[in-house]
């Protein structure tokens, strides 16, 4: 089963915990700081998963979300984590191209039953 | 707490439990004119209900209570 | 928890097993009166047990299964395979509902329909019997044009208050409630408890039949319906009527049903100016002088006619619901038509009526319910975000992720795919989300394990008209889905109930009592460096000496009193093996393979843990087995040997270990296959694949690299997750090893300690340090002079007792800088481990004494460092590091 996630955060404290969480959980976990980052990365290779946070430099969450399903390209699905409750914000990250919208701080377990499930393996 | 039976009328008092049923069938085959008094009547049993509206007795009052009320009149009223 | 309730669940639970192990026993001896009499003792006894309780949905289904069994007993129905599949079906429910009333005290609400479910489907299998209990009365459920009809019953005043209360966001029911004729004589009073429904909004008696001439009535038989409306939660409702749930139907009732003028047909003022007057009205937004005008309208008419009715209706809606345009243009719009409002349309796109997730069984997956809620929640996300609007650059990138999201779902549900793909393809073609939509709405349709509000995949575009004013939904959606109840599974199997309920006894007391001894055991050890410090610190001879003589009295008692606590903890090997029979039956049916499995030596005893560390390494194990070892019955049938496969579990006690073998006559590991996928997988190079024995080929299922192959179950027979077994065995410091004929079968043997509680460890010091090494993988201790050391290929070597053994420093292992140091007689230190089947020399510095201690695993992240089997508290109060020698070279 394949199981690369990419987790796109710019807080580095953040990166780290989700890839101890993930690897800890047998996933295999690429990092990228920003969208541009992230675009690059997931150019070049197919990613299974993607876990990004919302406000980020030079491309936000939004903007690599939709220029990602704006690629002729298989599509994974694509978890949004962010620290707004509004519904507002949550609609904005549905239609950007997010699968599901989380709230920080995510609870490792609930994280990777989810990303188990999203990679189509029960957890 | 029961079935009063006054020549032809029985008056039901409080609650009627579920052992009056049969007297009241009885009575009611005996008096196929009599009556039924239920102002004071709290509760019946619904096997006195099943009774009075197999045999449909004329009412000649019917208790204070809204609710209580509401479900004997619906029951035995336009039947 | 109470005690009475712990017992029930203990002694619960080991009837669940015997009425499993009784039933498959019954499958090959289905006319042993004996058995069937204890089959139907067991059943009976745990139904009488749950009666103790407030467990109807256990009692109902056990109840049923007891009528099913009586009946079988009386041969009056036969024992067949479906019956016994129905029973364990039924008991995998009742052991589930075991585990929510351990977790929470209670069964859930959820579980009321499928306990009815399985309890038909037991009654069912009774044919042609009359039975005691008459399930259930002429089902009393509705037509749409039935209820329809009840509701127009319904007074407008209660439907009023029911319309208010719907639009306040509160569901609706309506209930036909058919008390059984009996129920007299079980001391109901269904008049009574209708009064009490929850949320009870309107209710009427009426009679069943026609009555009868008051000479032949039964006052005693209860021939009364009852018809209730209720504004409540579904749960509650199915909670008061749960002792009766066969009894009753319950319908949700659309709001928009509700309205609905009553009244004399004709007579009134003229309504035509009123009409157009109300539109323009509603039109300007003008509420408060349209309810002025309806008001005015209404004290002209007559109050028993149509026209005031829906005059009426029309006033309360423009006062609770401005925002119900369409609603109240159509009633307007009824004043002139004199027919009732055509609603039909609007009914749930308008007023949000929960639409309550129906409880269902699902039996296809093992899924836990979190994850089914997780993925019941991804699901809903899915359909919000099918519901946005199409116009984006990027909607077929939105589309795709939304199908690859979905796939997961239905591949973590182990569900087939295939469809998403076909709906996928249209809806990139028309570059629209509709295809998608409707595949979504059709399996959600299909699904009984996921229950969603499908009012969120509504076409969005043909809202629009009436969306305007409308209370959004969307948002509201993932609260609801979070909310939503998620059926809770009964699929899983008796295979994973644990071992737990083995022991009488609360296992956290044992392991308080474990964890004692080991703290005494410590603690203890603690005397001999007390009396050594005694006598050279302090040069009290005496002291010491007494100490010493104390010493050895606590060690004994000690000793024993581990010895006690270790025998309370000593469980048979049975209670591994007896989730087997099913397991293998359940297997073997779907792989189309006869197996005949034979249990051997399950008296056997272990420590507890040592007996749950073999479990799922030995299912792993017998699931290889049935897969790809033991073939179909015409394969064997072809090579000659019996149809049936046979299958032997085998346990055993050699000195201070267990042995198991897990012995199949398949068609064993063709060790040249293994060496030419391990030598492509890259797990043995060129010259290893030329010279490596068959034996140690077939090993080399265990290697780990090897089994990440997923062609190599294919092949072989063996190969998947071996490695994962042999970890999980060496975990608990036992061994595995493999032994296969092709075409005659293979003999897996694993062998284990009785106990890992205490571990004795040699001490061994290096470069100032001390370390300690298990003592079951000590073979000797040597002191090897300097001169008896060869080197050959680099590789330093000694001959003991005729064969050669390499030697390797400990320190060079660990990567310490310093070579080991001799004595004074020139002599090394050389502790000799087995290693595998083999055996290797340690150079140490030197050996300390042997101690028992208390192994602790390395905290954390320490785990991941493999050359260590874990951590112990030495006398002194230091730690030791002990080594795991086994990973080491």
């Amino acid at each position: 089963m394949s199981r690369h996630i990419l987790v796109v955060d710019d807080a580095a404290t953040v990166r780290l915990y989700h890839r101890s969480i993930l690897e800890a959980a047998g996933f295999a976990v690429d990092e990228a700081v920003n969208g541009i980052e992230a675009l690059e990365k997931a150019f070049s290779t197919a990613y299974d998963l993607y876990l990004v946070d919302v406000n980020m430099p030079k491309l936000d969450g939004y903007g690599f979300l939709r220029e990602l399903r704006r690629q002729d390209m298989p599509q994974a699905p694509a978890l949004m984590i962010s620290t707004e409750a509004g519904s507002h914000d949550r609609s904005a990250a549905l239609i950007a191209g997010a699968n599901l919208y989380f709230l920080k701080p995510t609870r490792p377990d609930e994280l990777v039953a989810y990303c188990s499930l999203l990679l189509g393996g029960s957890a | 707490m029961s079935i009063e039976y006054q020549n032809m009328t029985a008056k039901f008092d409080g609650f009627v439990s579920v052992d009056e049923a049969d007297q009241l069938l009885q009575w009611l085959q005996e008096n196929p004119k009599g009556c039924v008094n239920l102002a004071d009547c709290r509760h019946m049993h619904a096997a006195n209900l099943q009774v009075l509206m197999a045999a449909k007795p004329a009412i000649i009052a019917w208790p204070d209570d809204v609710g209580w009320c509401g479900w004997l009149t619906d029951a035995l009223e336009s039947k | 928890m109470t005690p009475l309730l712990k017992q029930f669940i203990q002694e619960g639970r080991d009837f669940l097993q015997g009425i499993a192990g009784k039933l498959i026993e019954l499958e090959k001896a289905p006319d042993s009166v004996a058995l069937m009499t204890e089959l139907f003792r067991f059943v009976h006894t745990l139904k009488g047990n749950s009666g103790l309780f407030e467990f109807p949905e256990m009692t109902r289904v056990l109840h049923a299964g007891e009528d099913l069994l009586d009946a079988v007993r009386d041969k009056r129905v036969p024992f067949t395979q479906q019956l016994a599949d129905q029973l364990l079906d039924a008991m995998d429910f009742v052991s589930m509902l075991f585990d929510e009333i351990e977790t929470h005290e209670s069964v859930n609400m959820s579980h009321v329909e499928p306990s009815n479910e399985l309890a038909e489907t037991l009654r069912a299998l009774i044919i042609g019997e009359k039975c005691a209990d008459p399930g259930p009365v002429a089902s009393a459920s509705l037509t749409v044009a039935d209820s329809l009809d009840l509701l127009a019953n319904i007074p407008e005043k209660q439907r009023f208050e029911a319309w208010r209360r719907a639009n306040s966001g509160e569901p609706l029911f309506l209930i036909v409630y058919r008390p059984e004729a009996e129920c007299f004589f079980k001391g109901e009073d269904p008049l009574h408890q209708v009064q009490q429904v929850p949320g009870l909004l309107w209710g009427s008696v009426v009679a069943r039949n026609t009555w009868p001439p008051l000479t032949e009535l039964d006052c005693y038989s209860c021939q009364l319906d009852f018809h209730l409306l209720v504004a409540a939660k579904r749960n509650a409702v199915d909670e008061f009527f749960r002792y009766t749930p066969e009894q009753i139907s319950i319908d949700a009732v659309d709001a928009y049903d509700l309205v609905t003028p009553e009244g004399h047909p004709n007579g009134g003022p003229v309504y035509g100016d009123f009409v157009a007057e109300a539109l323009t009205l509603l039109d300007n937004r003008d509420y408060s002088g349209l309810a002025m005008a309806a008001r005015t309208m209404l004290e002209l008419s007559s109050p028993e006619q149509w026209l005031s009715s829906a005059l009426r209706w029309l006033q309360l809606i423009v006062e609770e619901a401005p925002h119900q345009q369409e609603l109240l243009r159509r009633v307007i719009g009824s004043l002139n038509t004199l027919q009732k409002p055509d609603l039909a349309d609007l009914k749930t796109a308008g007023l949000a009526i929960p639409v309550e997730a129906t409880p269902s069984v699902a039996a296809t997956t093992s899924l836990s319910t979190e994850n089914l809620e997780k993925i019941h929640k991804i699901i809903s996300v899915q359909a919000e975000i099918l519901a946005l609007s199409d116009a984006v650059d990027w909607l077929p990138g939105r589309l795709k992720s939304v199908a690859a999201t979905l796939k997961a779902c239905l591949a973590s549900l182990g569900e087939a795919a295939e469809e998403i793909d076909d709906a996928l393809r249209r809806a990139l073609a028309e570059n629209s989300a509709r295809f998608l939509r409707e595949w979504l709405k059709a399996y959600l349709k299909n699904q009984t394990a996921i229950a969603i509000d499908t009012t969120a995949i509504q076409q969005p575009a043909g809202l629009t008209e009436q969306a305007q004013g409308l209370p959004e939904q969307a948002p509201a959606l993932t609260e609801q889905a979070q909310n939503l109840e998620v059926e809770n599974k009964f699929g899983r199997r008796s295979e994973d109930t644990q071992l737990s309920k083995v022991l009488k006894v609360d296992q956290e007391k044992i392991d308080r009592l474990m964890d004692l001894i080991g703290e005494m055991v410590v603690a203890k050890n603690s005397l001999p460096y007390l009396a050594n410090r005694a006598e050279v610190q302090f040069g009290v001879r005496e002291i010491s000496r007494e100490i010493k003589a104390q010493y050895a009295v606590i060690n004994r008692i000690a000793e024993e009193m581990q010895d006690a606590i270790m025998q309370v903890r000593m469980t048979p090997v049975s209670f591994v093996f007896q989730r087997f029979p099913r397991m293998v039956r359940d297997i073997s049916r779907k792989l189309g393979k006869e197996v005949e499995l034979l249990l051997e030596g399950g008296e056997t005893e272990a420590d507890k843990n040592i007996i749950e560390a073999l479990a799922d390494p030995l299912m792993h194990i017998v699931r290889n087995s049935l897969d790809h070892g033991l073939e179909t019955p015409d394969v064997r049938e072809a090579a000659g040997k019996p149809r049936t496969g046979r299958l032997i579990l085998r346990a055993s006690q050699e000195s201070d270990r267990v042995l198991l073998e897990i012995i199949d006559d398949g068609r064993g590991i063709n060790p040249a296959v293994i060496k030419q996928k391990a030598y492509e997988k890259g797990v043995i190079d060129e010259a290893t694949l030329e010279r490596i024995s068959d034996q140690d080929a077939i090993n080399l299922v265990f290697a780990a690299g090897f089994s990440t192959a997923e062609a190599v179950s294919d092949l072989s027979g063996r190969g998947v997750g071996m490695d994962v077994v042999r970890s999980a065995i060496d975990k608990v410091g036992g061994a595995v090893s493999l032994n296969s004929q092709t075409g005659k079968g293979t003999t897996l043997s694993m062998s284990l300690p009785l106990s890992m509680a205490v571990t004795n460890v040699m001490i061994i010091e290096s470069d100032r340090q001390i370390f300690g090494v298990p003592m079951d993988l000590v073979v000797e201790t040597v002191r090897l002079p300097l001169a008896e050391i060869q080197t050959i290929k680099r590789q330093k070597t000694t001959v003991l007792r005729g064969s050669i053994v390499p030697l390797v420093a400990l320190n060079e292992l660990l990567e310490i800088n310093a070579e080991p140091l001799a004595n004074a007689d020139n002599e090394l230190a050389v502790l000799v481990v087995r290693v595998g089947n083999e055996q290797a020399g340690l150079l140490v510095d030197n050996f300390r004494e042997v101690v028992d201690v208390i192994l602790k695993p390395l905290p954390g992240e320490l785990a991941r460092l493999k050359s260590y089997a874990g951590t112990a508290l030495l006398g002194d109060g230091s730690v030791l590091m002990v080594l795991n020698p086994k990973e080491l070279f």
